[in-house]
């Protein structure tokens, strides 16, 4: 799952050239994603070469079914209800906890961006809470919040909440001073500032923090399921696993590498239309 | 003021009789943690003048510019504008920087960047848009509103940037280097430009370069500092008539004696104009 749901290299950190606005002069070229026949292409390639390593024998039958076999299971599988219903939790639990994440984080960012004490005293706070794995937290989350959907919901809006959070306090900071002063001494006032400057400059910072998060919030909310038992296709792969149902196993956990490929293509266009006046995808 | 005798053949300027002074710095220090950048900077501009200030690079002119427009807290001294001790960005104020590219907003098209300090004015939105539209006609630039500045060459952003600056309709405008970063050919436009902008509306313009040449061109004043710690090395009056021409001007003898004592206030050896 994680190797499709991180297909497109994250980030580290945000674009370099996100802090530079203007200029052009040291402009980076974009770098370009596969088309999406040549990503077809690739995938249909690794799969036929996969099930010719089943159909002689190199690989294990008993612990690697054939690819034919596990995409006849999905092709089943979608015929059914309730693996409709496993896919609506999956992608409900990701998409809510980064939408709640999301939505805590940018304000937040931006306020504590923008006041430097404010994040000074914070920061051994978010130091501290920000590199525990949300999936650390199943535990308590199960005790507290039950396997439910609210469970898994809490664990992916946590992992998006630091991600996006990050990102956005980097954002708020990456104002130009220059356009600043400008709007200053044109008499904008604070409040208008931050939504006609500060928020537009964090932008390509706050879109990757998201980008980034929605490929993780998948994988908490996976893992949660998987681990937890909250509803979903990680919960799907757990009992097929019990039930020493392999086919089933990998038909889940390719339904689930598939909903990742499907995330960050969705995510994709909106990116590119929030920041189509951003120097790295200037079409000049 | 001056520790040196003023060259030959140029009177030092004497306050222009019977005029209101809009703008009145005294004694203006601000430094950079302990170092000092401005040491005593007192002038004043008078309604409707154009004003050079010409100064050696990394002297604080542009430090001086941000204390006259509110941006920046000085040590000590006054700065006045309309006889208002100025304690932040004056409402009466606006400024053109060298980098239009950073002051310039590029999310926003060059006719949203150009009304985006008059939604904070006391103006009607449709009074806001005929002011937008007329200082983008008056910079030539009517027909590029819809464009983002990035599409727009650096000579053209820059005239969004005067644009910006005119639609706001300042009494006051400070201008930071603003022609440094075009060619010679847009330079020599924009200066006309100017010119003709500052005659058809009344404005005082503070313009901050470091071209000699442009200083005396545009300038009914031209007031030279020093180097570090900067003070007012002198203060010269440009009595060449208006219109001014770029050829016939420059051309004039008078225009030559000029530029001469501008060299020699700021120790012509040293400045290569960069
Ligand atoms: N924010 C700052 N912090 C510390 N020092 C600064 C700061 N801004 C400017 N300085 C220093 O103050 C001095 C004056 O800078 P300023 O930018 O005002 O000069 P300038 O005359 O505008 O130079 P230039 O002609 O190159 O534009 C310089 O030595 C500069 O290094
Ligand atoms: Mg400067």
């Amino acid at each position: 799952m994680t190797a499709e749901t991180t297909g497109r290299a994250l980030p580290a950190s945000p674009p370099a050239e996100a802090g530079a606005r203007g200029g052009g002069t040291a402009r980076k070229t974009r770098r370009r994603t596969l088309p999406w026949w040549r990503q077809i292409l690739s995938v249909t390639v690794t799969l036929l070469v996969i099930q010719l390593l089943g159909v002689t024998g190199v690989l294990s039958r008993s612990s690697f079914p054939l690819v034919s076999s596990v995409l006849a299971r999905l092709g089943r599988m979608t015929a059914d209800g309730a693996f409709w219903s496993s896919v609506g939790s999956s992608v409900t639990q990701a998409l809510l906890g980064l939408a709640i994440g999301t939505a805590v984080a940018v304000p937040l960012g931006i306020l504590l961006g923008r006041l430097p004490l404010a994040e000074q005293a914070l920061r051994p706070v978010i130091e501290f809470l920000r590199p525990i794995p949300s999936v650390a937290l199943l535990p308590l989350v199960i005790l507290t919040a039950g396997i439910g959907l609210g469970g898994a919901v809490i664990l992916t809006a946590l992992s998006s909440l630091w991600l996006v959070l990050v990102l956005t306090i980097r954002g708020a900071r990456a104002v130009d001073p220059v356009a600043e002063q400008t709007l200053i001494s044109f008499g904008v006032p604070r409040s208008a500032r931050v939504h006609r400057l500060v928020l537009p400059s964090a932008l390509p910072f706050i879109v990757t923090g998201v980008r980034v998060a929605a490929s993780v919030s998948l994988i908490v909310a996976i893992t949660a399921e998987l681990l937890g038992g909250m509803p979903g296709l990680g919960k799907d792969v757990q009992v097929s696993l019990q039930s020493s149902d392999n086919v089933g196993v990998y038909a889940s956990t390719f339904a689930a590498g598939v909903l990742g490929l499907l995330v960050n293509l969705l995510i994709k266009p909106a990116e590119d239309r929030l920041l189509s006046w951003h120097a790295s995808r200037r079409s000049v | 003021m001056a520790e040196t005798a003023p060259p030959p053949a140029v009177a030092p300027a004497a306050a222009p009789a019977g005029r209101t002074p809009i703008l009145e710095v005294d004694g203006l220090r601000k430094g950079y943690g302990g170092d000092p950048v401005l040491d005593g900077i007192s002038l004043q501009v008078f309604e409707g003048e154009f004003v050079s200030v010409v100064g050696p690079s990394g002297c604080g002119k542009t430090t001086m510019l941000r204390c006259l427009a509110g941006l920046l807290p000085f040590e000590s001294g006054t700065v006045r504008i309309d006889g208002a001790a100025v304690t932040g960005p004056p409402a009466t104020l606006g400024i053109v920087f060298q980098d239009y590219s950073r002051s310039l907003l590029p999310w926003l098209s060059v006719r949203d960047n150009v009304r985006l300090p008059l939604r904070y004015q006391a103006i009607s939105k449709k009074q806001a848009a005929a002011q937008a539209d007329e200082a983008l006609e008056s910079v030539g630039l009517a027909a590029d509103g819809h464009k983002r500045p990035w599409q727009l060459s650096g000579g053209m952003q820059q005239r969004v940037a005067i644009a910006r600056a005119l639609a706001y309709r300042p009494r006051l405008l400070l201008m930071d280097e603003p022609f440094a970063s075009v060619d010679a050919q847009t330079r020599v436009e924009l200066e006309d430009l100017m010119l003709r902008l500052w005659s058809e509306r009344a404005m005082t313009i503070a313009f901050v370069t470091h071209d000699i040449d442009e200083a005396i061109y545009l300038g009914d004043r031209i007031v030279a500092l020093t180097r570090r710690p900067t003070g007012i090395r002198e203060t010269m009056t440009v009595d060449l008539p208006r219109p001014r021409d770029q050829i016939a001007t420059k051309a004039t003898e008078r225009f030559a004696e000029l530029r001469a004592s501008v060299f020699t206030a700021l120790g012509h050896h040293e400045e290569a104009a960069g």
